[in-house]
């Protein structure tokens, strides 16, 4: 048995080795065709990675401060219960208050202000609203930014300065007017808006309760470069979620403090959790605030750089690989040429003078000192489609299934942890229907683009007619190869072990195929939705 | 015949491949950035190579390359020292090699660009050791060491004092101002790390008699700093000026200007300007000894060049005959010959810069080897004076490292 389970991931992985290195070397002899120079081992992956942002890269990412308007945007014709805005705004600080940020705290007489010239503009625009924002808020913000110019510019203060004659003989912290400026000048200022509610009740049974949210954050930058300092639109960004419940469930919140929560209430949660993360990484994404860090060295696909704890680095946290390519004009232009995931987190809170480096692991591209790591945000799950095969009954029959891959990682402290949820269904020639649902543990291990790992997974499974259910679990090894940083091609094989009832086993070989997307964003919580639509 | 041909073809080609290729810098960009400490200077360097091994590799040359050869003040200087140069090149700039007179190399680049012909461009800061690249090139007769230096024309001693306006006393200013008395001290240390020998300028010094013989003809206010570093008898002598300003966010900014004069002549060797970064700081020392920083390595270099062409010509001295009384327009003329004729024999090389029936005032280059100091030059021109003209005597005024200042009367 064991060895036919290993020949089935031989098998697997020779097809797809054939696959990949044969494309390859057609792509390979076409380019020197084409150009007449030998094509590096990248080529593929280039193709399928290389992407060049508009805007350059920092070198190194440059801590920034913010502030924020205390209140929530709203369009005449909407009204929101004011439970729903204290909870938007309370997880949108909760969200938006990244490590990465200092925060300017603007005093609440000051939020009151704003709240009544906002009350008087009818329909505002962005440019209206920054204007009448900044007479109230950009002369606060530039007092609480000059009393902590010297502290926040230490963290300007690069390791060339740390060794010049200023910091190591003059004994003096070598803060510039330069890294101060860079200080005063890395403000910025969110409001949150929303622009559609609505909560509806329907479903199958008519028992259900789904709220809608629409809306976003705009960013200003608080630019002390001109003789005022002025508020200068930076971005809009916009996001929608929807959040679900079954009328009449209780649901038991964790995160609130043990709190029951009605359907309505859960289903507002649901959605402001999607909502709220979405809004995070969207934030995480805008170039100003996107962490970036230069490769300090590399070893075996294992690359150093210079973030930690303080920017609220997290284990398994995605980064881009970036070289600069400079066109015949001269211009340089930022392009991702590979990818990584963190593996160690180092801890630089305590101090300015010890730098301590984390650790991440190429599984595409390759990277050189000197690259820079640029933040990739995506969400901490994957979302698995896979085809194969069940043992039901001494056969196999065909199926297919959804997955749901938790990424726990930052949990437990240990990179590439899953906490996989998968629902499968299959075809019986016996039954109507087959059905499983499975959660576990995965261990995947990155090479050089693939991922290997042991998959265990308990599952219940299911047939219909005769309605009946048993219990399972699986043992499997997966393997996924790389198309792009967020998008694989993978495999399952290994051995089930159950049975429905004493005649109906569900024992045997299983495999699959399939492909795993790891989102930015989804319009749901995963999790919340999945407790939502079950009434968990 | 034809075999012969096509076998010495293909042995010249093979010899031409084979031979190790002459080192021409890929960029020829690299920036000072500021002297570390004595022994070092930071600098900005590109590399660019066919991977990131061959640009760093690069970089590290064209940082040695431009503190040898580049910038205004390299340390190869003369003609001589770079046709020696060639000789040695390949063991200093090899590429390989020359990572050992790289004291400090920063992880961090300030560039790294792929180039359109796929090569890799970086931009790195970098430290040379300046000494030991020094003292690489002394140990293969490129350059003179100090100690030879010295042991042909003596150590050079230079005098530090403020600039100052021909009615401020720079001693007074030196006492009076920390900062100015900071300033010395700091240039002072840039000196004696490089085995000058300082001449400290103090209250005790006099110029009086130096001012009346010297001004007595011109009937013009000489420069106090220079009678100062003549009366001293020192063979350079650096003014310096401090500014110190407020800066943006509240920081402080320092400029310092320095400028070398050659102590005989009052001729200006060189003059740079140091710049301190805006630096949030409570102590103006601060910026200026940054300031200072930015451009003693060039104010030395200057000295540096300036002392070394004058082995060439010898030791230098002013000399400043004066007679007294009053003479015939024959006799004077004739005593005026008779001492730059005495005057040219002693010096490799003499320039008159005022004669007049009161005043010769001229420079002469003697060699170290013949004259050791100004008292012999004194004695021989004194006694071939006395021999040549019995009618008359030759007496010292002052006498020191730089200058002869003689009185001519009738015996």
């Amino acid at each position: 048995m064991f060895s036919i389970l290993v020949f089935n991931m031989c098998l697997l992985f020779l097809v797809f080795n054939f696959l990949f290195f044969n494309l390859r070397r057609v792509l390979r002899k076409k380019s020197v065709a084409i150009r007449g120079f030998r094509l590096p081992k990248l080529t593929i992956w280039l193709i399928f990675l290389t992407f060049a942002w508009a805007q350059t890269p920092e070198r190194i990412f440059l801590r920034k401060s913010i502030s924020y308007y205390d209140g929530i945007l709203l369009p005449q014709n909407i009204t929101l219960p004011s439970s729903a805005i204290d909870l938007i705004k309370a997880k949108l600080k909760q969200a938006l208050f990244l490590a990465r940020f200092d925060y300017n705290h603007l005093p609440q007489s000051l939020q009151n202000k704003a709240n009544e010239a906002i009350a008087q503009l009818n329909s505002p625009t962005i440019e209206q609203l920054g204007k009448a924002l900044e007479d109230i808020f950009v002369p606060e913000i530039v007092k609480i930014l000059s009393i902590n110019k010297e502290l926040r510019a230490k963290e300007f203060v690069d390791q060339q300065e740390r060794i010049n004659f200023l910091t190591t003989k003059a004994k003096e912290s070598g803060i510039t007017a330069d890294d101060l400026e860079k200080v005063m000048n890395a403000a910025y200022l969110f409001i949150p808006f929303i622009t559609s509610y609505s909560s509806a009740s329907g479903g199958v049974e008519g028992n259900r309760i789904t709220i809608n949210i629409e809306g976003g954050i705009i960013w200003y930058h608080i630019s002390t470069l001109f003789d005022q300092p002025r508020l200068v639109l930076l971005v809009k960004k916009s996001s929608n979620a929807f959040g679900t419940a079954i009328i009449g469930k209780k649901y038991y919140e964790f995160i609130l403090g043990g709190e029951e929560l009605n359907a309505e209430e859960f289903a507002l949660l649901s959605a402001v959790k999607a909502y709220v993360k979405n809004l995070q990484t969207m934030t995480r994404e805008i170039p100003e605030f996107r962490l970036s860090a230069e490769i300090v060295s590399v070893s075996g696909g294992q690359i150093v750089f210079k973030l930690g704890t303080k920017e609220g680095l997290k284990i398994d946290d995605k980064f881009d690989i970036v070289e600069f390519f400079e066109d015949t004009s001269g211009v340089p232009i930022a392009k991702s040429i590979g990818c990584a995931l963190v593996t160690k987190v180092a801890n630089n809170k305590d101090t300015l003078k010890t730098i301590r480096y984390s650790e991440a692991r190429t599984f595409l591209g390759r990277a050189e000192p000197g690259m820079l790591v640029l933040e990739r945000p995506r969400l901490p799950i994957e979302i698995g489609l896979r085809f194969g095969s069940f043992p039901l009954e001494r056969s196999s029959i065909f199926g297919g299934s959804l997955g749901l891959d938790f990424n726990v990682s930052n949990l437990f402290k240990f990179p590439h942890f899953y906490i996989p949820l998968e629902f499968g269904f299959g075809f019986p020639e016996n039954y109507e229907s087959y059905y499983e649902i499975g959660l576990g543990l995965v261990k995947k291990f990155y090479f050089p683009r693939f991922n290997f790992g042991p998959k265990v997974l308990g599952k219940i499974t299911g047939i219909g007619n005769p309605k009946m259910s048993g219990i399972g679990i699986e043992l499997t090894l997966l393997t996924e190869f790389y198309l792009t940083p967020d998008i694989a091609f993978g495999a399952k094989g290994g051995y089930a072990f159950g049975r429905i009832s004493e005649r109906i086993k569900t024992e045997g070989l299983i495999w699959s195929v399939g492909f795993t997307y790891n989102p930015p964003t989804l319009p749901f919580d995963p999790f919340s939705f999945l407790r939502g639509y079950a009434g968990l | 015949m034809h075999k012969i041909l096509t076998i010495l073809t293909i042995t010249m080609v093979i010899i031409i491949g084979c031979g190790k290729k002459a080192m021409i810098p890929a960029t020829g960009e690299a920036t000072f950035v500021e002297t570390y400490s004595p022994a070092e200077v930071t600098i900005l360097t590109t590399g660019v190579g066919s991977n990131l091994n061959e640009a760093e590799k690069d970089a590290r040359y064209q940082a040695v390359n431009f503190v040898l050869l580049g910038g205004t003040d390299p340390m190869l200087q003369t003609p001589e020292e770079k046709t020696k140069f060639e000789i040695v090149k390949n063991q200093i700039l090899d590429k390989d090699s020359v990572r050992k007179f790289i004291s400090y190399e920063d992880d961090k680049y300030q560039k790294r660009v792929k180039l359109p012909d796929r090569r890799l461009k970086i931009t790195k800061i970098l430290r040379v050791n300046k000494r030991m690249v020094e003292e690489f090139l002394v140990s293969k007769g490129v350059i003179k060491s100090r100690e030879e230096i010295s042991e042909a024309i003596g150590t050079p001693f230079v005098m530090v004092i403020p600039q100052t306006t021909k009615e401020e006393n720079p001693i007074e200013k030196l006492n009076r101002d920390f900062l100015y008395k900071k300033g010395a001290q700091i240039i002072e240390s840039f000196l004696t790390a490089r085995k000058y020998d300082v001449c400290v300028p103090d209250q005790t010094v006099t110029i009086n008699e130096l001012v009346s013989a010297m001004t007595e003809e011109r009937g013009i206010a000489e420069d106090i700093s220079y009678l100062y570093a003549l009366t001293i008898g020192c063979d350079i002598y650096i003014t310096y000026t401090i500014d110190i300003t407020s800066a943006r966010y509240g920081t402080r900014k320092a400029s310092v200007g320095v400028r070398i004069y050659e102590a005989t002549t009052a001729r200006l060797l060189g003059t740079e300007t140091g710049y301190s970064p805006e630096l949030k700081t409570s102590s103006d020392q601060v910026v200026m000894e940054s300031a200072f920083n930015d451009c003693m390595d060039r104010v030395l270099s200057r000295m540096t060049a300036y002392w070394k062409d004058d082995i060439k010509k010898g030791m230098q001295y002013k000399l400043i005959v004066k007679f007294i009384g009053s003479y015939s327009r024959d006799k004077i003329e004739s005593i005026q010959f008779g001492i730059t004729d005495i005057v040219s024999g002693i010096g490799n090389k003499t320039k008159e810069n005022i004669i007049s029936d009161k005043t010769i005032d001229l420079l002469l280059w003697a060699k170290a080897s013949e004259y050791e100091n100004a008292r012999k030059i004194y004695q021989t021109l004194k006694g071939q004076f006395e021999t040549k003209f019995p009618d008359y005597k030759m007496n010292q005024i002052t006498l020191n490292r730089k200058l002869i200042v003689v009185q001519v009367k009738k015996a």
